[in-house]
This record gives structure tokens, C-alpha cells and sequence, in this order.
């Protein structure tokens, strides 16, 4: 058994129990995997929280070099000195694709556990498909467990951030005595 | 919150859509997996009880999740220090450390091949498109994204991202797709060394003295000169042609028969683009302008080669917007990121949904946990080792690696050691 399939079967218990809480399969179906989701945004919000506080200062100065190339290119094409604007753009675009490329390697730490979850998923439910509303059976045998989760994370995490920000104006509004 | 609003609104419109048949869940007869399967079990070359490996085939070699791993902090790393050289990264990953493509070899021209090989592109496609959704975000609200380009990109990019892989899915064996691939790297490995050369260097350094020379004249400006603002544009006409467009990727991708269909709607789709005209707006107060067209057929070109080779495209875009359409940093950055999620999103459902391609998920999770570690590696790394040095070695990486996948994949044999 490899590291995966032992981390797998490892949480495979708890994933699977809230499939199994309600008598309707179906009703188990979707409050089980809306609790994958739960546990994959919550996962991903912790570990970007991590990255974030150990690579804030390196975004920071790659933007304010980014901002100072992209105000003076801007300054220069003001000027009508297009020359200029093209060479000093060419800066800021250097000086930008680290800081970017940076953040894309950063942005996998929300992101990981997403693919996990899509994996447990696949070894749990690949058989089940599910036909769409138009017959559109050319599409191979109807749409697979992805179709539901990739929407259904969307949503949990749109919800989530929501409330974590309604949650921090809160306590900015009331603040303890 | 209003714009919370309204994204929750669109998410429920889609799920809605889902909705109503997930209610009747059946059980799948046969994928393009297990068929591909049993045409390599009665050709005699998988034994059918064999340890089941890569995507549960039998005999398949097992993907080593501990590799893959150490490989994504490898890339990570790449991604924090020297920029869009860890996409290609990954994808030598996927050929050649996980040993996928001489396992893909053994089995000639097989749908197993084949299966194998589009796995291995939409498994990079996935990486690709994940970067490009968190990117495209962060842009949406920071308010930096031309939408008629990102549009007429589109137009461009999604016809060639389904075009691409319904002439190629199931047609390039891996010998050629890591031909091909190679062939990129290549290039790459000379727009680097071009930074390098010391023709470069005197270019960078006259850049940097014209930088210092408009840095005193800088004023900030009111801050509603400072987002895009659309002057000019068809923006019905625009979206007619997106839509003609998405819709031939849709029947393409969802139809059986009558493929004819899909390809005159991307034709009228990308036809539509030449009666769109110039649009213009203006950034920071100073107008910029472009002819509809020109973005359209720059993203077919782009897209295409980007579906092709399950790559982001983003280091085409780039040169592309900034050289071609001479949009500032800022414009460049955003609209690429845009463009390349809406190619990659298309792809990945042209792959995965219209041709059943299967993914190891549990591999690309262990690498995105690599690529962010490395992320944090990066940046601590880069204060000992010199930006120049850094360039020299990739140069050095790329052109070993774009020399051995060239050779390897036209003429059989790499030139490079290990032959």
C-alpha cells in the first residue's frame, strides 16, 4: 500500500460516515460530499494562512517594484516617449512575473486538497453517473461524481469566505469590553 | 456584498442545471479506460491479473506519490525564484521521472498509448488551470482586466482549444507529443538566453536608465483615471461571436455525429471578429487601441499550441500582448491569466468529459502540496543564489531537456545522455 492509499483509507471512515447518516441515499449522497467540500476549503483556508505568513514580505517588495516600474512606464507613454514606455513595460513585466509566479506556486496551498478530495471521491463513487436533464446522452453515460463536487466547493468556499467575513466585521463592530 | 450576491447567484444557476438529474443516479457500463483495458488484455500486452499501477491498469508502473512530491517542491521552488520555467517543469515531471512515457511506449499505437499520453497532458492542464483560476481572481478584483481583449482572445483561444484536441486526443502517439515538447522548452531556453546575452544586458540597463529618468515625474493620478474604461467597442457583436463559439465547443464536445456543425460555427464565431472593428479604452488616462482580429487570431495560434501540449500558454500570451497589442504590465498579466483559464477549462472538458480521459487525482493533490512548499523554500533560497546564476542554470536545464525530448521524439533516440 503506498503513502496515498494508506492516508486514504486512513480518513476514509470519517469522510464516508455523513454519507451514511441520513436513510436516503441520495440525501446521504449530497450531505456527504458537501462535507468534502466543507473539509476542503477549511483545509485549504489553514495552509494559505501558513504560506501567507511565511511569504508576505517577499510579495510585498516584489509588488512595490512591480508598482514603481509600472508608474514610470506609465509616466513615460504620458510623456509620448513610447520608446521609453516599451523598455521600462518590459521591466515591470519582469519584475512582475516573479512576484505572479510566486503567488501561482503559493495559491497551491488553498488548492491541494481539492484533487485529494476528488481522489477519495474516485475511489468511492467512479461506478455512479448521473444523467443530465437533456437527453444529452451523447454525452458519455451522463456526468460523473467531479460534476458535483467541483460546483458544490465553489459554493462552500464562496459561502465560507462570506461568513468569515461577516464574521470578522462583527467582531470589528462589537469589540469586547 | 452585492458582487458576493451575484457570484452566488451564478452558482446557483449552474448547480441548478446539475440538479434536477442528480436525483437519478446509474451505474456506469464501460469507460474509455476499461475498454482501452481490454483491447491491451486481448492483444496480449497487459496480463490481466497483473498489480494493478497508473489509473488501475494492470502492470502499469505504480506512481511514486514520494517522487512526485519532492519533484512539485522542485517545481515550486522554480515557480519562486525563476517564474514560468516550473510549468514545464511539471510537465518533464509527468514524462520522464514518473516513468509514464516509456510505459506509454511499450504499448505502440494502442488506445492505451494514447490514453496514457492525453492523461498525462490533462493531468498538466489541471496544474495550469488551477494557477490560472487563482490569478484571474485576484484580477477580477483588483479591476485590471481588458474584457473585449480577454474576450476577443477567447474567441480565438476557445475554438482552438477544442479544435486542437479533437484533431490530436486519441491521434499523437507520446513519442511526438514529447517531440513537440521538447521543441518548446527549446524555445524557451532561447528567449532566455537572449536576457542573458551581453545585447540584453546593455538593453536592460538602457531600460532601467529611462525608468529613473520618468520616476520624478510621477504624480498620483484621481483613482478613477486609473482603472480600464471601455471607449469604444461592439460589445453585442462580441458577444454573438463568444457565444457561436462556446457553442461549436459544446456540440464538439457533446455531440456524436455531425461534427461538420461545430466547425462552421467556430468559423462563423471567429468570421464575426472581422466585422468587430477597433476598440479602445483608456488606463491610467492614456487610451490604448486594437483591432478586434488581431487578439482572435493570436489566441487560436496560442490556444492551439497550448491545448496541444497541456501547457498554460502564459509565456506566449505575454510577449504576445506586450510586442503585438503594447498593453502595460498590469493589462498584460490579467487578460492573460483570463485567457488561459478560459483555454483551459475548455480543454479539460473536451478531455475529460467529450473523450473520457481518466486522471490519477490523488498524484496531482501530492504535488500541489510539493509546489507550495517549494513556494515557501523560494524566496529564502533566492537572497544566496544570484538572479544571473539562476537564469544560467535553467538556460543549461533547458536546453538539455528541450535537445533530449526533441530527439527522443522524431528520431527515436536522445542525443544527450542517458540515450
Amino acid at each position: 500500500m503506498d503513502i496515498f492509499s494508506g492516508l486514504i483509507s486512513g480518513v476514509d471512515q470519517f469522510l464516508i460516515a455523513p454519507y451514511r447518516w441520513p436513510k436516503n441515499p441520495m440525501a446521504g449522497w449530497w450531505l456527504g460530499t458537501t462535507a468534502v467540500a466543507l473539509w476542503a476549503t477549511l483545509l485549504g483556508r489553514i495552509t494559505m494562512a501558513l504560506v501567507m505568513r511565511m511569504n508576505l514580505s517577499h510579495v510585498k517588495e516584489g509588488l512595490a517594484e512591480t508598482s514603481m516600474r509600472h508608474t514610470q512606464s506609465m509616466n513615460a507613454l504620458k510623456a509620448g516617449d513610447k520608446k521609453s514606455y516599451k523598455a521600462i513595460n518590459q521591466l515591470a513585466n519582469e519584475a512582475y512575473g516573479k512576484t505572479f509566479f510566486l503567488q501561482v506556486a503559493m495559491g497551491a496551498a488553498t488548492l491541494w486538497p481539492i484533487p485529494l478530495a476528488l481522489g477519495w471521491l474516485q475511489l468511492r463513487f467512479s461506478e455512479v453517473r448521473f444523467p443530465l436533464p437533456l437527453d444529452v446522452s451523447l454525452l458519455r453515460n451522463g456526468v460523473g461524481y467531479e460534476f458535483v463536487f467541483i460546483p458544490l466547493y465553489i459554493l462552500v468556499r464562496i459561502l465560507v469566505a462570506n461568513l468569515v467575513g461577516w464574521i470578522g466585521q462583527f467582531r470589528k463592530e462589537s469589540p469586547e469590553d | 456584498m452585492k458582487n458576493s450576491v451575484k457570484w452566488i447567484l451564478c452558482v446557483l444557476l449552474v448547480l441548478s442545471v446539475f440538479a434536477i438529474p442528480l436525483f437519478t443516479p446509474s451505474v456506469v457500463s464501460a469507460d474509455s479506460l476499461s475498454e482501452a483495458i481490454s483491447q491491451g488484455i486481448s492483444d496480449g500486452k497487459i496480463t490481466k491479473d497483473a498489480e494493478p499501477g497508473f489509473l488501475g491498469i494492470p502492470g502499469a508502473p505504480k506512481v511514486n506519490y514520494i517522487v512526485g512530491f519532492l519533484w512539485a517542491i522542485w517545481v515550486g521552488w522554480i515557480f519562486s525564484t525563476v517564474g514560468a520555467f516550473g510549468g514545464i517543469m511539471a510537465g518533464v515531471g509527468h514524462i520522464t521521472i514518473f516513468g509514464l512515457g516509456d510505459y506509454a511506449k511499450d504499448f505502440g499505437k494502442s488506445p492505451l498509448n494514447k490514453l496514457v499520453t492525453d492523461s498525462i497532458r490533462v493531468s498538466n492542464q489541471w496544474l495550469v488551470g488551477t494557477s490560472a483560476l487563482i490569478s484571474s481572481t485576484n484580477y477580477y478584483r483588483m479591476g485590471r482586466l481588458v474584457a473585449p481583449l480577454g474576450m476577443c482572445l477567447a474567441i480565438g483561444g476557445v475554438g482552438g482549444s477544442w479544435l486542437i484536441p479533437d484533431l490530436t486526443a486519441g491521434k499523437v502517439s507520446l513519442k511526438a507529443y514529447i517531440g513537440y515538447f521538447g521543441i518548446i522548452v527549446l524555445i524557451l531556453g532561447i528567449m532566455l538566453l537572449r536576457e542573458t546575452t551581453a545585447a540584453g544586458q546593455a538593453k536592460k540597463k538602457k531600460a532601467k536608465e529611462a525608468a529613473s529618468a520618468f520616476e520624478k515625474q510621477t504624480k498620483v493620478d484621481k483613482a478613477e483615471d486609473q482603472g480600464v474604461k471601455i471607449v469604444e467597442g461592439s460589445w453585442a457583436l462580441m458577444f454573438i461571436a463568444l457565444a457561436v463559439v462556446i457553442a461549436s465547443a459544446l456540440w464538439a464536445n457533446l455531440a456524436g455525429g455531425s461534427k461538420w456543425v461545430a466547425y462552421v460555427l467556430a468559423l462563423v464565431g471567429w468570421g464575426l471578429t472581422f466585422f468587430l472593428g477597433t476598440i479602445r479604452f483608456t488606463f491610467f488616462g492614456v487610451e490604448f487601441k486594437f483591432k478586434a482580429f488581431i487578439p482572435m487570431l493570436g489566441g487560436i495560434f496560442i490556444a492551439a499550441i497550448a491545448s496541444f501540449l497541456g501547457i498554460g500558454g502564459g509565456f506566449l500570451f505575454v510577449p504576445f500582448l506586450t510586442t503585438v497589442a503594447g498593453l502595460p504590465m498590469f493589462l498584460v498579466a490579467g487578460t492573460s491569466a483570463l485567457v488561459v483559464l478560459v483555454g483551459m477549462v475548455v480543454s479539460i472538458f473536451s478531455y475529460m468529459v467529450g473523450k473520457g480521459v481518466p486522471i490519477q487525482w490523488g498524484f496531482i493533490g501530492a504535488e500541489l502540496v510539493g509546489i507550495f512548499i517549494g513556494s515557501m523554500i523560494g524566496p529564502r533560497t533566492s537572497k544566496y543564489i544570484p538572479d544571473k546564476w539562476l537564469k544560467i542554470i535553467f538556460i543549461v536545464l533547458a536546453f538539455y531537456v528541450g535537445i533530449r525530448y526533441t530527439t527522443k521524439g522524431f528520431l527515436g533516440y536522445s542525443i544527450v545522455p542517458p540515450f
